[in-house]
């Protein structure tokens, strides 16, 4: 692992045979994530049987984009190459509306991070990292 | 509780000393943590046969892993022994300390090896503790590296804000266990922020890390090694040390889900996992005395105390602003200062605490831990602890009846009940007989005491003191003591002397006495044994707890006095008022710990029970700690004794034998069918 130069920029997510589709999706612009058909349940980080009826019938679905904080953090101290310039920064637990404790990770962006509270309604957003890879940010959501 | 609870004991813990950023390699520490558990344990280097430990390096991101200088594994630590051909068995557990902690218990236990020696290894990293340097994030960091959330203390302060939020908590709040943590701290010469106190505006002030998580939030990184030694029970007992022995244990494998801290999710494991904790040790969250609960952020202590049932939900912040958990209250927490003040030992200095505290050490390190032993409810935890977990079966107590004046056949028959998990020796009380019994006893329809004056009534006290020095754990009861036969003052003298030299194991169960020609006998009313009790009890309380006791009474009066020593338990040992009158039953619960009864059925327990609360109401005393015994037969089953408990029973005493020969088959007999 020392072996490794320090990056320039922020790493870059490795799809693996499970993430795959969320990554493709999230290429195109859109957040995909993914769903058990067997006990209608969606499951993030992506898992290769569904942690709740432990099925492998599981499958991407596209999502509404819309979720809320579920609660957040603001980081002021990290030497982590590609984040020491953007401090502070907030890194939310974003909550998708379409299923309770659905959560993912993002950034929430376009907004002052002390103005981030839990609760506030937010909108998917993408930022593109590399030729072949975006992150699904989210934003405060305008529509409300 | 299960099958494992008390056949493994920590016999020995040593620190090294905890530096930062020190120059010396990590193994160096290693061997000096080995070399203190060993001595302490009064063992040698060439004793240990089996090793564990948690290897992982304490860092997150790119830093080092040199063998000896940022780790110290299993192959390495066998080399600095010199015991790499001895060692018998070994185990390295990735993450948490407990797990090989419960797999070394499992080693001696079974007698895979004998002695195991455990220890946690850490050292600060080079660079940051958290440093994601990496170019790429596959597995679980390609959900959370990418965005910027690379640091442990990022992870767990997003669940501090939704605890706040959740709860209405302000940054105030949560100052206090910081606080007190550091006054905790300030008592242990070992840890780093020795000598550093922090005031409630240091922490309001402090740098922020992870927004709400500042400095003071995060543990201490350290240099530094704590290791402790393994043994089975059998051996534990023979070694320099008391045994701390492992009563419970649970294990989980909910998963944080996303690579961070969820409180939610935190809270549904940890119930879950209390649930199985509590079950495997037979002890619930009132047994507890002192609690070490994993800090290596602020967040885990409240989620702790809540999931494991200390308090409600959304109540932990409150509660240690209460002062509960400071080490005058109720329920001391991380004594030692832990990862927060000691230093960053990831859980293993918590077990090293516990053993200190449980073995009564704690204050001889550090002077500190005094306040656990003050607010030791009933009787020391450890004791509590070690009776419960030797009872191999439900939280109900059984105490057994020790008759006989034969010094061997009563330290035979007090060790063999000890060693079953039996919990207390009882013995019945009288001073003196008339030559032939009168027909006045009022708990048998034809007034007959199921006694024969011609018995050798040896004097209890004296017969438990004696005991006493051949026992360890088991508690010694009164059933019953007649205190309106003796000047109180004598009486306090004496139970204090046994309570204070057995370390805290008096039951102390009092009566009024029924045999008028025994009070006639030594000269003292009968008609006012009544009122004396209750004034006894009075001057009893008086004595043991007031640092100049008074009591001014109609029948005794005393004081201002200097009575010392007072017993051990704190604040005295428990009065358990026995008698089945409405006066007895008053009377214990206006001024008892506990009642002491007679044979019941669950159902006449249930009423005596319900009526006892209706009367603690009536008193003012509903939040008293108040406990039940009953006899029991020396037939009854498992059953019976569930159903007592249903019913609300705490402890059974039976009688199990007439003749000293009969004891040990009885006690074993009973024991197979019951615990």
């Amino acid at each position: 692992m020392s072996s490794e130069a320090t990056p320039a920029i922020k790493p870059v997510p490795v799809p693996d045979e499970v993430t795959a589709p969320f990554w493709e999706a999230a290429n195109r612009g859109v957040l995909a994530i993914q769903h058990c058909e067997a006990c209608d349940y969606y499951v993030h980080p992506p898992e290769a049987l569904c942690p709740r009826c432990q099925t492998p019938d599981l499958e991407f679905r596209e999502v509404s984009g819309k979720a809320r904080v579920y609660t957040h953090t603001i980081v002021r101290d990290n030497v982590t190459a590609g984040f020491a310039e953007d401090e502070p920064y907030v890194i939310g637990i974003i909550e998708l509306v379409e299923q309770e404790r659905l959560v993912l990770v993002a950034n929430v962006v376009n907004v002052a991070p002390e103005d981030v509270r839990i609760g506030m309604p937010l909108q998917v957003t993408f930022e593109r990292l590399t030729e072949g890879i975006a992150l699904p940010q989210f934003e405060p959501d305008g529509e409300g | 509780m299960d099958g494992f609870s008390g056949k493994a004991a920590i016999v020995g813990v040593g620190y090294s000393k905890l530096e930062r950023r020190s120059p010396r390699p990590l193994a160096h520490f290693a061997r000096e943590a080995a070399d203190a558990a060993t001595a302490d344990a009064g063992l040698t280097i060439d004793d240990i046969d089996g090793l564990g430990t948690i290897p992982n390096i304490a860092a997150y991101g790119n830093t080092g892993d040199l063998e000896g200088i940022d780790i110290v594994t299993v192959p390495k630590m066998a080399q600095l022994l010199g015991r790499e051909h001895e060692i018998r068995w070994h185990v390295q557990t990735p993450g948490l300390c407990p797990d090989t902690i419960m797999a070394a218990a499992a080693a001696v236990a079974s007698g895979a090896c004998t002695y195991a020696l455990v220890w946690r290894a850490v050292n600060v990293p080079k660079g940051r503790y958290s440093d994601f340097s990496l170019a790429r994030a596959a597995g679980e960091h390609q959900f959370r590296a990418p965005y910027g959330f690379t640091m442990p203390a990022a992870w767990q302060s997003v669940a501090l804000r939704k605890y706040m939020h959740d709860h209405g908590s302000t940054r105030e709040d949560m100052a206090a266990f910081i606080v007190q943590n550091r006054e905790n701290t300030q008592l242990n010469p070992k840890a780093y922020w020795h000598g550093t106190p922090l005031t409630v505006e240091d922490y309001l002030e402090a740098p922020m890390v992870a927004d709400p998580f500042c400095l003071y939030d995060c543990d201490i990184p350290v240099d530094g090694c704590v290791a402790v030694l393994l043994a089975s029970a059998e051996r534990a007992r023979d070694l320099a040390q008391p045994p701390a022995y492992i009563t419970g244990h649970a294990q989980t494998t909910w998963p944080t889900r996303g690579g961070f801290t969820d409180s939610e999710n935190m809270w549904d494991g940890g119930t879950a996992m209390g649930k199985k904790l509590w079950a495997s040790a037979g002890l619930g969250p009132d047994d507890i005395d002192v609690a070490m609960l994993y800090d290596g952020f602020s967040i885990f202590l409240y989620v702790w105390l809540e999931a494991l049932g200390f308090v409600k939900r959304g109540e932990a912040a409150s509660y240690i602003a209460s002062g509960a958990t400071a080490l005058d209250g109720e329920l001391p927490l991380n004594t030692s200062g832990c990862s927060l003040g000691e230093g960053r030992l990831h859980g293993m200095a918590q077990i090293a605490e516990a053993v200190l505290q449980v073995t009564g050490r704690a204050g001889g390190t550090a002077d500190r831990g005094s306040g656990a032993h003050r607010r030791d409810r009933w009787g020391g935890g450890t004791r509590q602890r070690r009776a419960h977990l030797q009872q191999g079966g439900a939280s109900m107590k059984f105490g057994t009846v020790i008759h006989g004046i034969r010094g061997e056949a009563l330290i035979a028959a007090a060790q063999k009940a000890e060693e079953l998990g039996f919990e207390s020796l009882w013995r019945p009380d009288h001073l003196i007989f008339p030559p032939e019994m009168p027909s006045t006893y009022p708990y048998a329809e034809d007034g007959q005491a199921p006694l024969d004056p011609r018995w050798p009534f040896m004097d209890g006290l004296t017969v438990f003191t004696y005991i006493a020095s051949h026992t360890t754990t088991i508690r010694f009861g009164t059933a019953v003591y007649i205190l309106p036969l003796r000047e109180p003052v004598q009486t306090a003298k004496r139970v204090a002397a046994l309570d204070y030299l057995s370390r805290g194991r008096v039951l102390f169960g009092v009566g009024a006495g029924w045999l008028e020609e025994e009070f006639d006998q030594v000269g003292l009313e009968f008609h006012t044994r009544g009122a004396r009790t209750d004034e006894c009890i009075q001057v009893l309380r008086a004595l043991w707890t007031e640092p100049e006791p008074e009591f001014h009474g109609e029948h005794y009066d005393l004081g201002p006095a200097v009575f010392e020593p007072k017993p051990f338990q704190k604040p005295h040992p428990p009065i358990l008022v026995g008698g089945e009158t409405p006066a007895a039953l008053r009377r214990a619960a206006r001024f008892g710990d506990g009642w002491y009864a007679l044979r019941h059925t669950p159902e006449s327990a249930r009423e005596h029970i319900a009526r006892l609360t209706e009367l603690r109401e009536q008193y003012g005393r509903a939040d008293q700690p108040f406990d039940v015994t009953v006899g029991g037969s020396a037939t009854m089953t498992r059953a019976d004794a569930e159903a007592l408990e249903e019913a609300g029973v705490n402890r059974v005493v039976v009688t199990l034998w007439r003749s000293s020969r009969e004891a040990i088959g009885a006690l074993e007999e009973f024991a197979e069918r019951v615990f």
